[in-house]
C-alpha cells in the first residue's frame, strides 16, 4: 500500500499509531519512503499491509513515483486544518493513477480533532468525483484508524463481508474526540449564527 | 547500470530489510542527482525487458529522465536539448504499445521538455507531424480494419504525448518563470483546434478500438479541463459526446442530456427497491445519487437560468437520494443543497433578485420535503443504544452534516418558517411521547435537534416568533429520556441570542441549564450543560449580573464531586467553559463588585496552581489551570499585573510554553493601560531571557521545542504591534532576531508560521510609522545583520522547508528588499553564493525575476506581490505545487 499526501499531514504518525507506533507532536520529515508491515487480523485470515510511508516533502521526494511501482492499494492524506493539502490532493491522485491505474484509493482527511478546523466535510467533494472512499480521521486519537484498511481490505480480497476480528493494537488515544468535536461544531454554529463573515482563510 | 538495478532491486524487493531498502533509497536518490544519470536511464530503457528483472526498471528509468528534466534542466547544454527530445520520443514511440507506465513517464518528460525549451516553439504541431506525416502512415482511410500497422502502433503514444501536455503546462515542480509559462499555455491554445480535428478523425477511424477511444476520451477530457479548445472548434467537430462539452461551457449545452438523466429517476427507485435483496443495486443506487448531484452541481447555472422546470425534477431525482436510509448515500447529495440554497439565497451568481424570488417558490416544496427526509436522517434508529462507540460517533458526526443542510434549508424558507414545520410535527408526536417516553423519544430528539440547527441572526421575524417562545417553554416541561434532555440543554444553548432579547424567561432556562448540570450522570452529558451555560452567560451577561444570580453562579462554577454538587469530575475544557461564562457575567457587575467576585473566582484557582506548581503537578495539570485563569482574564481587568508576576516567575522556573501564551493574552487584553507597562515590560523581558537560554542549550534544542518557538514569537510579534518599544528599543531584539534566523528552518508548521510572522512585523515596522527611536533601532538591526536573514530566508526558500509555506516566505522576502534596495541585493547575491551545490534552485533568475520592475510594482491591487510571489516560488523545484498565486486569474 502506498500512502501519500503533502509534507506534515500526518502521514508517518498514521502508520505508527498501530502497534508500537507512538504519537509525534513534532513534526519529524520522512527521509524518502519508510516501509511498515501493518498486520490485521480478518475472518479470512492474517492480512499485512506493507505501507510504503513516502515523503510528502519535495525536498526528499526525488524517487517518489517510482514508490508507486507496486502500490496494490493507496490511502491519499491531507490535513483538514490545512486547505492547500486539500488542493494538492487532485495532484497526487493523477501521480498516482500515472503510475498505478486501477488499483482502489481512500481519501483521508487528517486531524479532525483539531478545532480549528478549515476543510469543512462538504468542501470534500474530490473522492465523489474519482469514486474513492473518503474518512475523516484523527491519528491523535485513533478516530477511524481502522476504517481505510478495512474497505481496502474489502476490495482487494472483492469481499465486502470482510470484518476485523480483532483490533489491532493501537497507542493509546491521546484525547477523546467526541467532546472536543461537539463542541467545536458547537462553536462553529453559533458562530455562523452570530455573524455571517466570509470564514478567515490563513492557508491562501 | 548494474549497480542501478541491483539497488533497484532491493528497493522494490518485499522481503528487504528495512534498512537496506533505506540504502538503497538513498543511493538512488543520489544516482538521480548524477549527471551520469542521462546516459544510463537511456541504456536502460534499450535493454529489453527481461534483462531488466520485472520491466519495472524501465518505469524507475523514465522516472528519473523525467525528474532530471524537471529538476536539472540547467546541467544540459542547449545544443544538446534536440538530441535528447528525439531520443525520448525515440524511446516512447518503441513503448507505444506498452507497458503503458513507462509510455505515461516517458511522455511526461517529452511534455516536461517542450515546457523547458523555448526553441521548440510548436511542439505540439511538430508532433502531430511527426506522428502523421505522411498521413496515410497514421492514420489511413477506413474502414479500421486496414489501417497500416505501423500507425496503428504509434497512435497511443502520439495521444499520451497529447493528453499530457496540457496538464505538465500546469505543473508547478517544473521550475520556469510565469512567463514561459503562460507562453507555452499560449503555444497550447494556438494548436487547440489542429488537435480537436485530430481526436475527431481518430474517433472516427477507431471506433472498434475500446483502448483507443477511450485514450482518445482521455485526452479530450485533458484539453477541455486546460480550457484549451475554442468552443465553436469544439462544435463542429463530431468529437465527444457533449456531455463532456455541457460540463465546460454554456453555448453547448443540450437538451440530449437532461432527458436521459431524469430518465435514470426510475431506475433508482428501482435499484433501492431491490436494494433490500441484492447487495449489488446499493451500489447502483450509490451511482445513481452520485450521477444526479454531479449533474446538479456541475449543470446548477445553466439549469437555473434557462431550464429551472427541469432542476425541480432533478431536485426531485436528488431528494430521494437525500431520503435513502444509508447516511453515506444520503450525505453524497448535501452539496448540491448548499450550492442551490446559496443560489436561491443570493450567494450565488445565476439569478437576478426578481428571478430569485420565482426560484424560491419553485423550489419552496422542495425544500420542505427536504426537511423531512432530513429529520428521519437524524432520527437515532432504535438499536443505537447498542452501538459501538465508533459507530455512535459517525452517526454524531453524520447529524452535523445535516445539520449545515438544515442551516441552508433556513436560507431558502426562512428560519421562522423551519421552526414552525418542525414544530408542528413534534407536537403532532407528543401524544405517543407523553404515553411511552422511553420507547417514543428519538422522534422528539431530532426534532429538538432539527430546531436547534435552524437558529440565525439576521431574520428579524425570528427574534419575535411566537413559535420560538413556545418551543422554549416546552423544553423543559418534556419527560427526561435517552438523549432528549441534553439535546434540549444544548437547544437552549444554542439560543441564548434570542433569550438575550427576552430576558423574563431567562431566571427559568438558567434553572433549567443547572439542574441539567446537576442530574448527569457523566462528564460527556455535562459537558453539553457547560457550554450552554456558556452561551447563555455570554450572550445575556447584562441580564445576569445580580447578586443573587451571581452567588449562584459562583456556586456552580465550584461544583465539583468535592463539594458534592456532582458525582463525577468535570472534564478541563468544560471548567474553563464555566469559568468563561462567569467572567462575561463578571464583567458587567458595577466596578466595586468586580474585584470581590474576581477574587472568590480566581482564589480557588490560584491556590491549586500553586500547589500543583509545588507539588510537582503534571504540566497537564497546569496548563489547564492556567487555561482557566486565561478565560477570566479575558475579560476582567485588575487581575492582569498579579498574574503576569506570578506567571514570569513559574516560567523561569519550569519554561513551559503555555505561560508565554497566557503573558500574551494579558498584553492584547491590556495593552491600552498604561499603569500595566513596566510590568509587562519586565515580564517580557524575563522570559526572553528564558527562551534564549533554553533555545541555545543545545543544538536540536529549537526543533525540539516547537511550543516555545511558536508562542514565544507570537508574543514578540504582540508586542511588536501594541509596545514596539519593548522589543525595538531594547537589546532584545539582536537577540530575538537572531533566535528567529535560526528558527526559520524549523519544520513545525505553527512554529514556522509564528517565525515568519514575526519577522513580517518586524519588517512592517522598519517601513512603518513607529517612533523615531523604534524605527532607529529596526533599521540599525537590519543594515548590520540583513545578510544573516537574507540567507536564511533563500535556504528556507530553497529547500529547507516544505514548498507550500514558500508563500508565506516571500513577503517577508520582498519586506527585506524593501528596507534597503542595494544592500538587500547585495545580501541575496551572496547567499544564492552560498547555496549549497546540488540544490535545486536557481538563484540566478530569482534575483533577476524580484528585482524586476514588475516585482516591485506597489500598487493597490497587490499585482507586485503577485508577481514577486511567483518569482519567489518559482526557481524552487517543487516550490508550491498547485499554489493559489500561480493559479490565480
Amino acid at each position: 500500500m502506498v500512502l501519500v499526501g503533502d509534507g506534515g499531514v500526518g502521514k508517518t504518525t498514521f502508520v505508527k499509531r498501530h502497534q508500537t507506533g507512538e504519537f509525534e507532536k513534532k513534526y519529524v520529515a520522512t527521509l524518502g519512503v519508510e516501509v511498515h508491515p501493518l498486520r490485521f487480523h480478518t475472518n479470512r485470515g492474517e492480512l499485512v499491509f506493507n505501507v510504503w510511508d513516502t515523503a510528502g516533502q519535495e525536498k526528499f521526494g526525488g524517487l517518489r513515483d517510482g514508490y508507486y511501482i507496486q502500490g496494490q492499494c493507496a490511502i491519499m492524506m491531507f490535513d483538514v486544518t490545512s486547505r492547500i493539502t486539500y488542493k494538492n490532493v487532485p495532484n497526487w491522485h493523477r501521480d498516482l493513477v500515472r503510475v498505478c491505474d486501477n488499483i482502489p484509493i481512500v481519501l483521508v482527511g487528517n486531524k479532525v480533532d483539531v478545532k480549528e478546523r478549515k476543510v469543512k466535510a462538504k468542501q470534500i467533494t474530490f473522492h465523489r468525483k474519482k469514486n474513492l472512499q473518503y474518512y475523516d480521521i484523527s491519528a491523535k486519537s485513533n478516530y477511524n484508524f481502522e476504517k481505510p484498511f478495512l474497505w481496502l481490505a474489502r476490495k482487494l480480497c472483492g469481499d465486502p463481508q470482510l470484518v476485523f476480528v480483532e483490533s489491532p493494537a493501537l497507542a493509546p488515544p491521546e484525547i477523546q474526540i467526541d467532546q472536543q468535536v461537539a463542541q467545536q461544531y458547537q462553536q462553529e454554529l453559533d458562530a455562523a449564527a452570530m455573524a455571517p463573515l466570509p470564514d478567515e482563510d490563513e492557508d491562501l | 547500470m548494474e549497480s542501478v538495478l541491483e539497488a533497484f532491486r532491493v528497493q522494490q524487493d518485499p522481503q528487504a530489510r528495512p534498512e537496506h531498502i533505506r540504502d538503497a533509497n538513498l543511493w538512488l536518490e543520489r544516482f538521480q542527482s548524477t549527471t551520469e544519470a542521462w546516459t544510463v536511464a537511456d541504456g536502460l530503457l534499450s535493454l529489453p525487458a527481461e534483462q531488466v528483472g520485472n520491466g519495472s526498471a524501465h518505469v524507475f528509468a523514465a522516472q528519473t529522465l523525467r525528474a532530471k528534466i524537471q529538476y536539472d534542466w540547467a546541467e544540459l547544454p542547449p545544443q544538446s536539448h534536440a538530441a535528447l527530445r528525439d531520443s525520448l520520443l525515440a524511446h516512447a514511440v518503441r513503448y507505444s504499445a506498452g507497458p503503458q507506465v513507462v509510455l505515461t513517464q516517458l511522455c511526461l518528460a517529452v511534455a516536461t521538455l517542450a515546457l523547458h525549451m523555448e526553441a521548440w516553439g510548436q511542439a505540439v504541431p511538430e508532433l502531430i507531424g511527426r506522428f502523421t506525416s505522411p498521413p496515410a502512415e497514421a492514420l489511413a482511410n477506413p474502414p479500421f480494419g486496414s489501417l497500416p500497422l505501423l500507425a496503428l502502433a504509434k497512435l497511443p503514444c502520439l495521444l499520451e504525448l497529447l493528453t499530457v501536455m496540457p496538464e505538465e503546462a500546469e505543473n508547478f515542480k517544473v521550475a520556469v518563470m510565469p512567463r514561459r509559462r503562460d507562453e507555452f499555455r499560449g503555444l497550447l491554445r494556438g494548436a487547440g483546434p489542429q488537435v480537436v480535428a485530430l481526436l475527431g478523425q481518430v474517433q472516427e477511424q477507431c471506433r472498434g478500438s475500446s483502448p483507443l477511444v477511450q485514450a482518445c476520451l482521455r485526452c479530450t477530457a485533458s484539453w477541455l479541463k486546460a480550457k484549451s479548445v475554442p468552443a465553436d472548434c469544439l462544435m463542429a467537430s463530431p468529437l465527444v459526446g457533449l456531455a463532456f462539452a455541457a460540463l465546460d461551457d454554456q453555448t453547448l449545452f443540450d437538451e440530449g442530456i437532461m432527458p436521459p438523466v431524469l430518465a435514470l429517476g426510475r431506475r433508482y427507485d428501482a435499484a433501492v427497491q431491490a436494494g433490500d435483496e441484492e447487495a449489488g443495486d446499493e451500489e447502483v443506487a450509490r451511482a445513481l445519487v452520485r450521477l444526479f448531484t454531479e449533474t446538479g452541481e456541475q449543470c446548477l447555472h445553466l439549469l437555473l437560468t434557462q431550464q429551472p422546470e427541469w432542476l425541480v425534477s432533478l431536485a426531485a431525482c436528488l431528494l430521494r437520494g437525500a431520503a435513502h436510509p444509508d447516511a453515506d448515500v444520503a450525505e453524497i447529495t448535501f452539496n448540491f443543497w448548499y450550492m442551490l440554497a446559496e443560489e436561491l439565497n443570493g450567494g450565488g451568481r445565476s439569478l437576478n433578485d426578481a428571478q430569485r424570488v420565482d426560484a424560491r417558490g419553485l423550489f419552496a416544496d422542495c425544500f420542505r420535503q427536504l426537511l423531512q427526509a432530513l429529520r428521519s436522517l437524524v432520527e437515532f434508529p432504535s438499536e443505537s443504544d447498542s452501538w459501538p462507540a465508533d459507530q455512535a460517533d459517525d452517526f454524531r458526526r453524520f447529524r452535523y452534516a445535516v445539520g449545515d443542510v438544515l442551516t441552508d434549508a433556513c436560507k431558502v424558507l426562512s428560519s421562522t418558517a423551519c421552526i414552525e414545520e418542525v414544530y408542528g410535527a413534534l407536537q403532532q408526536r407528543l401524544p405517543a411521547f407523553g404515553a411511552d417516553p422511553a420507547g417514543q423519544w428519538r422522534s422528539i430528539e431530532a426534532c429538538v435537534f432539527c430546531a436547534r440547527q435552524m437558529i440565525t441572526s439576521n431574520e428579524p421575524a425570528f427574534f419575535t416568533a411566537p413559535v420560538v417562545h413556545q418551543l422554549l417553554q416546552l423544553l423543559p416541561t418534556l419527560p427526561a429520556a435517552g438523549d432528549l434532555p441534553n439535546t434540549a440543554i444544548r437547544t437552549v444553548g444554542t439560543y441564548a441570542n434570542w433569550l438575550s432579547r427576552h430576558a423574563e424567561m431567562l431566571p427559568q432556562m438558567l434553572t433549567y441549564v443547572t439542574s441539567g448540570l446537576q442530574q448527569q450522570r457523566n462528564a460527556a452529558a455535562a459537558s453539553q450543560a457547560t457550554s450552554a451555560m456558556k452561551h447563555l452567560c455570554d450572550a445575556c451577561a447584562e441580564h445576569l449580573a445580580e447578586e443573587a444570580t451571581m452567588a449562584q453562579l459562583i456556586q456552580i462554577s465550584r461544583a465539583s464531586p468535592l463539594a458534592g454538587t456532582l458525582s463525577f469530575s468535570l472534564e478541563p475544557a468544560d471548567r474553563v467553559d464555566l469559568v468563561a461564562a462567569l467572567s462575561f457575567v463578571v464583567s458587567q457587575l458595577p466596578l466595586p463588585q468586580v474585584l470581590p467576585a474576581m477574587e472568590a473566582i480566581a482564589r480557588p484557582l490560584l491556590q491549586r496552581l500553586q500547589a500543583a506548581l509545588e507539588g510537582g503537578g503534571g504540566p497537564g495539570e497546569v496548563s489547564v489551570l492556567l487555561e482557566q485563569l486565561c478565560a477570566l482574564l479575558g475579560k476582567v481587568s485588575p487581575g492582569a499585573r498579579p498574574t503576569a508576576d506570578e506567571v514570569t516567575g513559574w516560567f523561569e522556573r519550569q519554561p513551559h510554553s503555555c505561560f508565554l501564551y497566557v503573558a500574551n493574552v494579558c498584553l492584547r487584553g491590556y495593552h491600552d493601560a498604561p499603569e500595566l507597562l513596566p510590568t509587562f515590560r519586565e515580564t517580557f523581558a524575563r522570559m526572553s531571557a528564558v527562551v534564549f537560554r533554553l533555545l541555545s542549550a543545545a543544538p536540536t534544542a529549537i526543533p525540539d521545542n516547537p511550543d516555545v518557538v511558536d508562542d514565544f514569537f507570537e508574543l514578540c510579534s504582540t508586542v511588536l504591534r501594541l509596545h514596539p518599544a519593548l522589543l525595538a528599543e531594547s537589546e532584545l531584539l539582536l537577540s530575538s532576531f537572531q533566535c528567529g534566523c535560526a528558527a526559520l528552518r524549523i519544520q513545525h508548521r505553527e512554529a514556522n508560521r509564528a517565525v515568519v510572522g514575526f519577522f513580517e512585523m518586524l519588517l512592517a515596522g522598519a517601513r512603518g510609522n513607529l517612533s523615531p527611536a523604534a524605527f532607529n533601532g529596526i533599521t540599525t538591526l537590519l543594515v548590520a545583520n540583513g545578510a544573516q536573514l537574507a540567507q536564511e530566508l533563500l535556504l528556507a526558500i530553497a529547500g529547507l522547508v516544505p514548498p507550500a509555506r514558500v508563500r508565506f516566505l516571500s513577503p517577508v522576502l520582498k519586506g527585506l528588499v524593501l528596507v534597503d534596495y542595494a544592500a538587500s541585493r547585495s545580501w541575496l547575491e551572496a547567499a544564492v553564493q552560498a547555496l549549497p551545490p546540488g540544490g535545486h534552485m536557481d538563484g540566478a533568475t530569482l534575483l533577476q525575476a524580484i528585482y524586476s520592475a514588475e516585482a516591485l510594482a506597489r500598487d493597490d491591487r497587490g499585482a507586485g506581490d503577485r508577481v514577486f510571489g511567483q518569482a519567489a516560488e518559482a526557481p524552487r523545484a517543487g516550490g508550491a505545487r498547485g499554489s493559489a498565486s500561480e493559479r490565480g486569474p
